[in-house]
């Protein structure tokens, strides 16, 4: 017996992810359309006449933000002049297909189209900066500087607001996420619909209660074009687990991944905990809550050959170049000659002559909010030494000093860098 | 001295030559190795453990002296160490309240034969009798009929407990027909993950049922850091958000007239273990029926299991989840309208248009777009259930906080559930979202609601 659609009781063809109702396409797209007119409603994201820019990355949730924001403004005449706005973070072989994707998208829905990209915003590439940082902390480098550059796009184009195809599935991972690392600022403003509304471009998630298998089930249905493949240097991200969590969790009960959005809006900070107050940069100019943004301190790491400057515990890290820039600085005058780059206890900070414990995470050091052990890339023996990660000082104090007690013992290339318990 | 390795191999080799030593005096071969890197031996261990116990409570404050107090025992490791610290500290001299001891009976749930029944409380008896405190005993099934006794009123309703003053006096505690009540209800429960959430909400009626009855205002449970962080998790995904604070502090003021204190909270399962293997405590294995259960069909091991797992390769995740919660509060108890029939817990439905809520509610809505179908689907419905039973469903639906409707969603016949949450979802006062719905055609509001005075 042929199943019927639960709405209009025609021939069904889809069960609906989110809901595990039987639905036939036609009303499966209404539904899908209405609940994000709904969202867009209900959190008052537009007003008549506003400059829109679409985050568009080519992927499944910017084509079918694009789509649906096309829809939606002419269905119920939001009156929004839209943009697309991408951003090219310099990954070969996946960015560069998803920008065609984007191309194709600005052809379908006539929109106009602007593209910026990492390199001619800050000079370095994803792929040159994880040659310097390795696979470990790389998607914070590509998240602080996207953002960035999508606001710096925005401001170009003279928009009023950005948004972005973050869906529930997106919004549930950050809401576990902020929850396993401690991080109760973003806890508390990762559920808003809108965000940033002070100061700089405010940005929307009109995808924020749709479910990213229902995305999926649009984009076939509709025959939308899109690129789907997961960035290269993800496999080691800390929101892989709660990915994967979320996914299992799914599977048990559907309805999760608004339950876990709903916790998320439940929740409520004590009024006595610390929040970092927002400032701007004093160096660029644009939105921070310390004195120098995020991006404006890992820049300066990347050029200066510390990459792990905007990593963990960024006062730790500048003390130590401090420290490392006198040092050199008294060197240079006592004995008048050029930088070693071999010495037995210390090494120097510029450029390639990093030494590291061989990737078995010897240097036992505990980044930011107490992660595990550096573990510098699994197979290091086959990279050169400037893949290497870490940086080293002597002096002690926690964080990547601790390297220093192995360091005189191992070199890249040991198979099994064993430190040697006799010289304890 | 740092150590670069955390291998157990490693740390054994370091205690064999003597690499390695007890943190805190130095002095004495370590025998346990807690947290990352932090060794003790047996004397320092003890003391630590102790002293994270007695300081939870001293600090807080949330115990005074000369009071007397209800601590829950289920058998398990958590709760036997939580009566030994107990015991010691009634043997020093320093405990400064009394101690009464409650132990829920849910065999109701597994099938076992009666007298396999009556030896798992025996032994429970035994152990309790051991560390010298009195026992109370009651079983699960007993929340089922609840009633709250007026004040001044005798109560006619049968008692929730019994006391157990010697070895003969154990009959099974077995009421077979509210057992019986029990098993349908939870027969009826479509899923799993609602089937133990229910039976950890009714566990938790029992205690503050006895607590009630008996006069104590402060309930005392074993909650280690491991478990709490597993709540959290679980709570977030059940969309109980809203008691996170509540169920992870020490001193849990949310019934009101009972408080929940949980003194072991600081201690991970680990050095609970270790604590019971040096004292030779020993916990009984009672069967459960969250035995069958399998992280592919229930939420709550899917989480301990991810939890488990991520504490092994980052071992600061249990104390991270922890601290996050201590940050997390509520808004004041007071002004907090309405508790949930089912948990008793502030309603979090309350909430305005742009929430995860309402959208649940627009989804739902959006399937009945064409008027006609809408009563054929009624039409369909109407031989399962009488307008009587939707009317009562919708009222239970409203007087139940999120996380209580998920529970109870799916579930027909809502005069199944407990007497209590029945009469409570019956007689609630209407929220003025309600009364605001009824007569919104008549107020001559502006768009967002504010009525014309304010």
């Amino acid at each position: 017996m042929a199943k019927r659609c639960r709405v209009c009781n025609g021939a069904a063809q889809i069960k609906r992810p989110k809901t595990g109702d039987i639905m036939c396409k036609e009303c499966f797209y209404y539904a899908f359309e209405e609940e994000i007119h709904h969202t867009v409603l209900a959190g008052k994201l537009f007003t008549a006449g506003e400059t829109v820019a679409i985050g568009a990355s080519g992927g499944k949730d910017s084509t079918v933000l694009a789509h649906v924001m096309t829809v939606l403004n002419e269905r119920h005449n939001y009156g929004l002049n839209l943009i697309l706005l991408s951003v090219d973070e310099g990954i070969t072989g996946y960015r560069d297909d998803s920008l065609e994707t984007v191309k194709i998208n600005q052809q379908e829905y006539g929109l106009p189209l602007k593209i910026v990209s990492y390199q001619e915003l800050y000079g370095w590439t994803m792929d040159s900066i994880v040659q310097q940082i390795g696979l470990k902390n790389n998607c914070t480098y590509c998240g602080v500087f996207r953002r960035q550059a999508l606001d710096r796009g925005a401001m170009l184009l003279k928009v009023d607001k950005i948004v972005t195809g973050h869906n529930a599935d997106d919004i549930a991972e950050t809401v576990i996420m902020n929850v396993l690392r401690g991080d109760i600022a973003r806890l508390r403003r990762c559920t808003a619909v809108t965000t940033g509304t002070d100061g700089a471009l405010p940005r929307c998630k009109p995808f924020k209660y749709t479910y990213e298998k229902d995305i999926v089930m649009y984009a076939f249905h509709k025959n939308l074009t899109y690129f789907s493949t997961e960035c290269i240097y993800s496999p080691n991200a800390y929101r892989g687990f709660a990915r994967a969590y979320i996914k299992d969790l799914e599977r048990i009960q559907p309805s999760a991944i608004i339950d876990i959005i709903h916790s998320g809006e439940s929740l409520c900070v004590k009024k006595d905990v610390r929040m970092p107050v927002q400032t701007t940069c004093s160096r660029c100019g644009y939105i921070s809550s310390n004195e120098l943004c995020k991006a404006c301190v890992m820049l300066e790491g990347l050029n200066k050959g510390r990459p792990r400057l905007g990593i963990g515990k960024t006062h730790k890290e500048r003390r130590l170049f401090n420290e490392e820039l006198a040092r050199q600085a008294a060197e240079a005058a006592a004995t008048n000659c050029n930088e070693t780059t071999t010495t037995t206890t210390t090494t120097t900070t510029f450029t390639n002559s990093k030494v590291c414990c061989g990737g078995k995470g010897a240097c036992g050091s505990m980044g930011g909010s107490g992660q595990a052990p550096e573990m510098c890339g699994s197979n290091l023996q086959s990279k050169s030494e400037s893949d290497c990660v870490g940086s080293v000082s002597p002096s002690g104090g926690g964080g990547v000093a601790e390297c220093a007690n192995s360091l005189k013992k191992v070199r890249i290339g040991v198979p099994t860098a064993k430190p040697n318990l006799l010289e304890f | 001295m740092v150590l670069p390795y955390r291998t157990e191999v490693f740390r054994f080799y370091a205690i064999l030559t003597g690499k390695l030593q007890c943190v805190k005096c130095r002095r004495d071969v370590p025998v346990v190795v807690t947290r990352v890197n932090d060794a003790f031996c047996q004397d320092c261990f003890l003391v630590y453990a102790v002293h994270k116990f007695r300081s939870a409570i001293g600090k807080s404050k949330v115990i005074v002296p000369k009071e007397h107090v209800l601590v829950a025992y289920s058998g398990g490791p958590a709760s036997s160490a939580l009566l030994h610290f107990l015991q010691e500290g009634k043997k020093e001299g320093k405990l400064r309240f009394t101690v009464t001891v409650v132990h829920i009976d849910e065999l109701a749930l597994v099938s076992v034969s009666d007298k396999e029944r009556q030896e798992k409380v025996q032994e429970v008896v035994e152990i309790v009798q051991q560390r010298g405190f009195p026992l109370l005993l009651t079983s699960l099934e007993c929340a089922m009929d609840m009633v709250k006794p007026e004040a001044g009123e005798s109560s006619q309703a049968p008692e929730m407990c019994k006391e157990v003053t010697s070895e003969k006096e154990v009959d099974a505690l077995a009421n077979p027909d509210k057992g019986d009540k029990l098993k349908k209800l939870l027969d009826s429960l479509p899923s799993i993950s609602a089937k133990e959430e229910f039976i950890r909400v009714l566990r938790n009626q029992v205690l503050l049922g006895v607590a009630r009855e008996r006069g104590f205002t402060k309930v005392v449970v074993g909650d280690t850091a491991t478990a709490l962080s597993v709540r959290i998790m679980t709570d977030m995904a059940k969309g109980k958000g809203s008691q996170v604070s509540f169920d992870t502090t020490i001193g849990d003021k949310r019934y009101g007239d009972v408080m929940v204190v949980r003194p072991i909270r600081d201690l991970n399962m680990k050095e609970v273990e270790a604590y019971n293997r040096l004292q030779n405590v020993e916990s009984i294995s009672i069967p459960h029926i969250a035995d069958q259960w399998h992280k592919s069909n229930s939420i709550e091991q899917l989480t301990a299991h991810f939890i488990h797992g991520l504490q092994e390769n980052f071992p600061s995740t249990v104390p991270n989840i922890v601290r996050t919660s201590d940050k997390l509060g509520h808004q004041d108890i007071e002004s907090l309208p309405e508790k949930c029939s089912l948990c008793e817990s502030p309603l979090d439905t309350d909430v305005g248009e742009a929430s995860a809520l309402r959208a649940v509610e627009v989804c739902e809505r959006l399937l009945q777009k064409d008027g006609a179908s809408r009563s054929q689907s009624q039409a369909a419905q109407s031989s399962d259930c009488t307008q009587h039973d939707r009317v009562a469903a919708d009222n239970m639906k409203a007087s139940l906080c999120y996380g209580c409707r998920l529970t109870v969603k799916g579930l027909r016949d809502v005069s199944l559930l407990p007497t209590h949450v029945v009469q409570k979802s019956q007689s609630r006062c209407l929220s003025r979202d309600e009364m605001r719905a009824q007569i919104s055609e008549f107020l001559l509001d502006d768009e967002n609601g504010d009525t014309p005075n304010s």
